[in-house]
Formats: C-alpha cells, sequence, structure tokens
C-alpha cells in the first residue's frame, strides 16, 4: 500500500460519519475535547458575568444594583459554575484532546462514555440553569451548608435544583476519570514505560484517583440533602439524632481534593510548558511527578481547615493545620524544578510562557496566604472576611486560569492548526494579569480590615470605599483581559498563521502529527523510546521510531473494513499486547444521559411516578447502548 | 497484522506482554468508587452514632440477626455461584454456565425480595426514615445497597438474553468475567454494611 492509499483508508475508517449520528453520536476524542473546552468557556463567561454584577453592587457602599436575595443567588452561582461547571470541565476538555495524544493513542478507553460524559456535563449545566425560568435560583452558597439549607430556611426549589443537579454532574467527573485512567493504563504507546509517561498525563492519572475517591462523598452529602429537604430525613437535624457538621464533613472531604483536581492539571501544563521554552528537559521530572502525586494523597487530608470555626477539639484542628503546612512541601518541590529548569536552559518569552509566569506568581501569593490561613490563630480571625476570598482567588480564578490560559495559547494551534496572534497575546496577558492583581490584592486588606463575605453590601465609613472601587474596577480590566483571550482565539481561526506540526519545538508525541490534529491522531502508531521523543537524539533517523520514510506500513493499522482500531499495551512498560477494535459512533451515550436528566427533573419534581418512569428509561437506553451490534448474539 | 506489529515494536526493543481487558480496568475502577461511596455512608453512620448516647434510640430495638443472617450467606453465595458460571464458561459448557448464571439470579432475587419485605412490611411498624437520623441512615444505607442488588440482576439476566441467543464462550468470556467483578463488589460490601448496621448495634448498642 502507498503512503497516500493508507492515509486515505484511515481517515475513511476514522472520521465522523456525516449527518446527524457524526454530530451527536461521535466518539472522537478531540471532538469531545473541543465541546468541553467551548462549553467550558460559554460557563466561564456566565460565571464572569455574575462576578462582574456581584463587584458592581460592591463598588461603593449601599450601591443598590442588586437585591440582597439576588446577591445570594449570584455568588452561589458563581462559585457552582467556576468550581464545577468551569474549572472541572475546563481540565477535562485539555485531558480529553490531549490524553491520547500524549500517549501516542488514537483513542480513549471507552470512547462512547467519553461522549456520555460530555453529555450529562451539557444537560447537568442546563439543569442547574433553568432553575433561573423557574425563579428557584439556588442561594445557599456554593457550599449549602445546613441546616440552612433545609426546607425551613431556604423553601422553594432551588437547594433541590443545586442538590440533584451537583451529583448528577458528578456522574460525568467520575465516568471522565475511569476513562482517563483506563486510558493511560492500557493505551500507551508501545515502550512508553512508567518513567516516560508525559508530566501532564501523570496530573491527569493524579486528578482521576482523585475524583474516584472524594466525588463519593460529594455524591452522599447532596443526595442527603435531598432526602431531608423531600422525604424529612433527618441527617442534618440535631434535634433528631442528625449532626449540621456531618454535611460539613461530607462536604469539604470533596471540597478540599476538588481544589487540587483543578490545580494539579494547571501545574502540569506549566511543568509541560517550561522545558519546551526553555530547550531543555525539566528537571527533576520524577520529583515532579512524585511531588503531585503525593499533593493527591495529601489533600485528603486537609478538609478539616475549613472548619476551624466550628468548635472542633484544639487536637483536631492541629492536626489538620499541620498537614495543611505540609503540603507546601509537595507545591515547592515543583516550583524549584521550574526555576531550575528556566536556569539551567536558556528562556524564549512567547505568550505560553507569560502565561507560565503569571501563573507562578499568583501560585505563589495565593500559596502564601494560604500557609497564613492554614495556622489555627490566624484562620480564627481571617475566616470569612475577604481575605479568604482573596487567597482562593489567587489560586482558581489565579493560577488555575492562568495555567489553563498557558495551556491555551500552547496547544490551540494543534486543536486549529493556526497560530495565535503574538503580539495581541502578550496585550491580553498583561491586561488579565493587571486586572486579576487589582480585583483581588486589595481585598486582603479588605479582609484584614473586617468586611466579611457574602454579605450584599457595606456601610460608609469604615474606610473599605476606596479598595472596593479598585476592586471592582479590576474586575472589569480582568474580564475584559479573558475576552481579548477569545477573540485572540476566534481571530486566529480565520486569519491565523498556519501552525504546522510543531510551531513550538516541542518534545511530546502529539507535535509529530500534523495541526490540526488528523482524525486518525497518528498516521503509525509511535513507538516510544525516550521521555521527550521527539528530542531524543535519533529521533526521525532512518530505522529508529519517527522516521518518516519508514515505508514499513505494519504500525498504521490500517483496518480492513473500517472499523476504530487501536494498539493496546499492558504492564508499567507498556509491552506490546495486541489490536483492538473500539466502538464506532452510536446515539446511545445522548440518551442515556438524557434519560438521567429526566430522572433529576422528576427528582426536583419530587413525583415519584415520574422518578420510576423515567428510571426505566435509563436501564431501556443502558440497554441499547450495551446491545451487541447487528449480526452479532 | 497484530504479528507484524509485534515484530516491529520488539524491533525497538519493547517487550510482548499480556495483560486485562480495558473492560477489566474500567469496573475494577468503577468498584473502587462505589466502595468509596459505602464507605462514606458507613462512617457517616458511625459518625452520627458516635455522637448519640443510644444507638439505635430508645424504642428501636437492634435489628435482628437470623433473617439477616440467613439473607447474607444467600447472598454471598451468589459470588460463588457466578465463580461456576464464569468456569463453565471458560471450559466451553454453555450448559453450565447457563444454569449457574440463573442461580445467581435466583439467589440475589431471593435477597432482594427478602430486602423488599423488610422495608415493606418490617421497618414502617418499628420505624420511619423520618424520625430520626438512625432511621435515615438505615434507610438510606440498605436501599442504597439494594439498588446494587437490583442493577446486578439487570445485568445478570441481560447476560441471559445474550447467552440464549448464543453469545459467549471459552474465547468470549469478557463481558461475563468484568460484570462478576461488579458482583463480588456489590457482595463484599455487603459483608461491611451487615457488620456495621446489623452485627455491631447488637453488640455495642444500647
Amino acid at each position: 500500500m502507498s503512503a497516500t492509499t493508507t492515509l486515505r483508508r484511515l481517515e475513511a475508517s476514522w472520521e465522523d460519519p456525516p449527518g446527524l449520528l457524526g454530530f451527536l453520536g461521535s466518539v472522537d476524542h478531540k471532538r469531545v475535547g473541543r465541546r468541553y473546552l467551548v462549553t467550558a468557556a460559554v460557563f466561564l463567561f456566565i460565571g464572569g458575568l455574575e462576578a462582574l454584577l456581584i463587584r458592581t453592587q460592591l463598588i461603593g457602599p449601599a450601591a443598590g444594583v442588586l437585591t440582597p436575595e439576588q446577591y445570594n443567588q449570584l455568588f452561589t452561582m458563581h462559585g457552582t459554575t467556576m468550581m464545577l461547571l468551569f474549572a472541572v470541565p475546563a481540565e477535562s476538555a485539555f485531558a480529553n484532546y490531549f490524553l491520547p495524544l500524549l500517549v501516542g493513542a488514537r483513542d480513549m478507553a471507552f470512547p462512547r462514555l467519553n461522549m456520555f460524559s460530555y453529555w450529562v456535563f451539557v444537560c447537568a449545566g442546563i439543569f442547574l440553569y433553568a432553575s433561573a425560568l423557574f425563579g428557584a435560583v439556588p442561594d445557599g452558597g456554593w457550599f449549602a451548608y445546613a441546616p440552612l439549607t433545609l426546607e425551613a430556611f431556604s423553601p422553594g426549589r432551588g437547594l433541590d435544583i443545586y442538590a440533584v443537579g451537583v451529583v448528577f454532574l458528578g456522574l460525568s467527573t467520575t465516568a471522565g476519570a475511569i476513562n482517563f485512567l483506563v486510558t493511560t493504563f492500557k493505551m500507551r504507546a508501545p515502550g512508553m514505560t512508567v518513567s516516560r509517561i508525559p508530566v501532564f498525563a501523570w496530573s491527569i492519572v493524579a486528578i482521576a484517583f482523585m475524583i474516584l475517591l472524594a466525588f463519593p462523598s460529594f455524591t452522599v452529602g447532596p443526595l442527603m440533602l435531598e432526602f431531608s429537604r423531600a422525604l424529612d430525613m433527618k441527617f442534618f437535624d440535631s434535634s433528631a439524632g442528625g449532626d449540621p457538621l456531618l454535611w460539613q464533613h461530607l462536604f469539604w472531604f470533596w471540597g478540599h481534593p476538588l481544589v487540587y483536581i483543578q490545580l494539579l492539571p494547571s501545574t502540569a501544563i506549566v511543568s509541560t510548558i517550561i522545558p519546551v521554552f526553555s530547550r531543555r528537559r525539566l528537571v527533576a521530572y520524577s520529583w515532579v511527578v512524585a511531588g503531585m502525586l503525593s499533593t493527591a494523597f495529601i489533600s485528603f487530608g486537609l478538609w478539616v481547615h475549613h472548619m476551624f470555626v466550628t468548635g472542633l477539639p484544639q487536637v483536631t484542628t492541629s492536626f489538620f493545620s499541620a498537614v495543611s503546612l505540609a503540603v507546601v512541601i509537595p507545591s515547592a518541590i515543583q516550583f524549584f524544578s521550574w526555576i531550575a529548569t528556566m536556569g539551567l536552559g536558556t528562556p524564549r518569552w512567547d505568550s505560553p510562557m507569560m502565561w507560565c509566569m503569571g501563573e507562578m506568581f499568583l501560585f505563589l501569593l495565593g500559596g502564601a496566604t494560604g500557609v497564613m490561613v492554614g495556622l489555627v490563630p490566624f484562620d480564627q480571625l481571617a475566616h470569612d472576611t475577604y481575605f479568604v476570598v482573596a487567597h482562593f482567588h489567587y489560586l482558581l480564578a489565579g493560577a488555575v486560569v492562568f495555567g489553563l490560559t498557558a495551556g491555551l495559547h500552547y496547544w490551540a494551534p494543534k486543536i486549529t492548526g493556526r497560530l495565535l496572534d503574538e503580539r495581541f497575546a502578550k496585550v491580553s496577558f498583561w491586561v488579565t494579569f493587571v486586572g486579576m492583581n487589582l480585583t483581588f490584592g486589595p481585598q486582603h486588606l479588605l479582609g484584614l480590615w473586617g468586611m466579611a463575605r457574602r454579605t450584599f453590601t457595606y456601610e460608609q465609613g469604615l474606610g473599605w470605599d476606596a479598595l472596593n472601587l479598585w476592586s471592582t474596577i479590576g474586575s472589569y480590566v480582568f474580564g475584559l483581559g479573558l475576552l481579548l483571550v477569545a477573540a485572540n482565539v476566534v481571530w486566529s481561526l480565520r486569519a491565523g498563521e498556519p501552525a504546522g506540526p510543531d510551531p513550538w519545538g516541542g518534545g511530546t508525541l502529539e507535535w509529530s502529527t500534523p495541526s490540526p490534529t488528523p482524525p486518525y491522531n497518528y498516521a503509525r502508531i509511535p513507538v516510544v523510546t525516550d521521555r521527550d521523543p521527539l528530542w531524543a537524539a535519533d529521533w526521525a533517523t532512518p530505522g529508529s521510531p519517527g522516521d518518516p520514510e519508514d515505508p514499513d506500513d505494519d504500525l498504521a493499522l490500517v483496518s480492513s473494513d473500517l472499523h476504530h482500531e487501536v494498539y493496546l499495551t499492558a504492564g508499567p512498560e507498556a509491552g506490546s499486547e495486541g489490536t483492538r477494535v473500539m466502538a464506532g459512533p452510536s446515539f446511545a451515550p445522548l440518551f442515556t444521559a438524557l434519560a438521567i436528566a429526566a430522572v433529576a427533573v422528576a427528582m426536583v419534581a419530587r413525583s415519584p411516578v415520574f422518578v420510576s418512569m423515567a428510571l426505566v428509561g435509563v436501564v431501556a437506553t443502558a440497554v441499547w447502548w450495551f446491545w451487541p451490534a447487528e449480526g452479532r448474539p | 497484522m497484530s504479528d507484524a506489529v509485534d515484530a516491529v515494536t520488539r524491533g525497538h526493543g519493547v517487550p510482548a506482554t499480556r495483560g486485562r481487558p480495558i473492560a477489566f480496568w474500567g469496573v475494577v475502577l468503577l468498584a473502587v468508587t462505589e466502595s468509596m461511596l459505602f464507605v462514606v455512608l458507613l462512617v457517616s453512620w458511625f459518625y452520627l452514632w458516635s455522637r448519640e448516647s443510644q444507638w439505635p434510640p430508645a424504642g428501636v430495638e437492634p435489628p435482628e440477626l437470623v433473617v439477616s443472617g440467613i439473607r447474607s450467606v444467600v447472598l454471598l453465595s451468589t459470588s460463588a455461584t457466578i465463580w461456576l458460571a464464569e468456569r463453565g464458561l471458560r471450559r466451553g459448557d454453555r450448559r453450565a454456565a447457563w444454569n449457574w448464571t440463573v442461580a445467581t439470579v435466583a439467589g440475589a432475587g431471593f435477597f432482594l425480595a427478602t430486602h423488599v419485605r423488610e422495608f415493606v412490611w418490617q421497618v414502617p411498624r418499628e420505624f420511619l426514615w423520618s424520625d430520626h437520623a438512625y432511621g435515615s441512615m438505615y434507610w438510606t444505607i440498605l436501599n442504597f445497597h439494594g439498588a446494587h442488588v437490583a442493577v446486578g440482576i439487570i445485568i445478570w439476566v441481560f447476560m441471559l438474553v445474550r447467552l440464549g441467543r448464543g453469545a459467549f464462550g471459552p474465547d468470549d468470556t469478557v463481558p461475563f468475567e468484568t460484570a462478576s467483578i461488579y458482583w463480588h463488589a456489590v457482595d463484599a460490601i455487603w459483608v461491611f454494611v451487615w457488620t456495621s448496621m446489623y452485627l455491631l448495634p447488637n453488640l455495642l448498642g444500647g
């Protein structure tokens, strides 16, 4: 077979079919990744608008822009949106698109489950926002502390929508995590031993394990809340043997790992970009990986530091304070690795690198204030003030957003095939960076001066007016900066310079294939003999795995009947195991997601009949999903 | 095709290996997160217990052990029957696979039927889920587990239908093996649920 026939056959095997099946039933991980990216950006925009409304209300004392009720709804939806509908799905977007590419695979381990995750995410997002149509927007904070959120104190269906919606959404995250893990276990290119797995893939492994162990807590907690509201159960009712603190334990046992689920891929993006632009391999790769894995482990022992003022025994708070300080160590390892990589290399300051520097700076500041609030005596002073708001926004709106944007600037050419405008990218960086610091910098002082969180206004003459004004101006600048980033991406789709396969001189596999990535990812299954395969001395030399002239077509895995054929490996050595045919497009994931959405709607409607009918629908769609293809028993 | 690929990868120094199928890892990880779900539920159970002087609360008898013990033995023995079904399939004895799967469904069906009996006729006479936190936990955890058993029955009936249509054989055991991982997990979880919710309140309660 000639090379062009091979490519044409591969394309025919892997391209989505035309029409509705290709659009709604696609199982292409790149398509899923792109959809995640766009949907997460839409939710970032919505959550950002909510933030701007909040800041506009706080522009001066008694500004009167929002009613207290609206303010409560906005900060609840802002938190829920940014944590669950923006940050986690944005990490999923990069993981979906780039995890298979980074490990040299053509597909995810469970292609249909992958599309299912996306549909569930979209349905859950719409479900949470549909609350606005019925005038029942959740208003109990994204943390929804009981007993405030019980039926007696929060009537209406707002918190039912929150409780059912987050459980529904958790399904998508959990399915995604299983998919990422099995993809890394089984789909790595032959020869990609454990010590050759790219750092970003490692970060996804770390967060996927965290998701599997942390999210059950956020399934049980909100279900208990919903059962308390709808069925009058007594988990959080201290007059009937319940305990309101149970909610806080369940919430933060998930909520604290969640912060690292967002942060780790973001720091891993920095660990990916810095070596490329410093033109030097990452210093202390194994320490960075060990640092990420130990952060994942330690993050399960931190949750009580959100509860230092709830009256827990001192021995408990002391333990959790000590663990909170210990988590600094693995973060610092990553930091020193970045500094050493830049110091030993010759850095080049392109836009992805600029965003990485922003990430480092904001991570450093947010981490330093994190050490402060990790100390029990200081936390007891700062708790529920704007100091805490400033602290976690430096990490989440700062480090996480800047890391993700660095990844966007670095990888967009691979997704779209076109370069972003470099000068425009730098302008948008500085606008965002200044806006971010102007918004949240002053809030440290406001917090220290006693301004409380979650309060819809403040009185005149407390000395808070000027700093609040600056903070509000900063939030507009911040928003403008992120809009500039989006504008740059949209502009590049039409007018950007063609990127070519490897615009940055990267060392990982994804840069060895054309941009945008062809439907089959790699024309030949890559064989990996180095941690940065493209930087190996013998890459693309005759007879090497990357040899472009290699006439040997055996690694192309051209399927005679146009199936999705992939190559499996096994074990820490990624020894070769054999080929396997993966599932093609199907409508079943979409309909299963819709059936589960119907269960969620029925639960909020509190109709047992409707819930039972919807459950029958879930079973029916799942049977359809697993029913063997035509011609098989 | 695959042999040719193996030859190329061996040429680059990559050893040939045999590993577990994709579906195996998927269901193992599902079992991990499902087990965590029950860990969280049982930790909540013990947390609320630790904050009460009397558990179960006054006026509620600790759960009885004889019937629940028999139910437990029946449920756990289905782990053995499904293992026998798998073994039959691997040996090419599809008749044995069918029979042992039917036995599994029967055992699971008995467990679920007695579960429904407990919650429709027995428990409501003593307490409701809305009476106290103990009642809320009791209803929630046991019905969570009951729902897992129900899902298992659906899976095995699905497998029986496919078996009857001629699917599966010595070379096609993966769906059967992976489904049984889920089933063993549901059984193993029951050991902890029964110990925490039936046995321990009898030993330590009051």
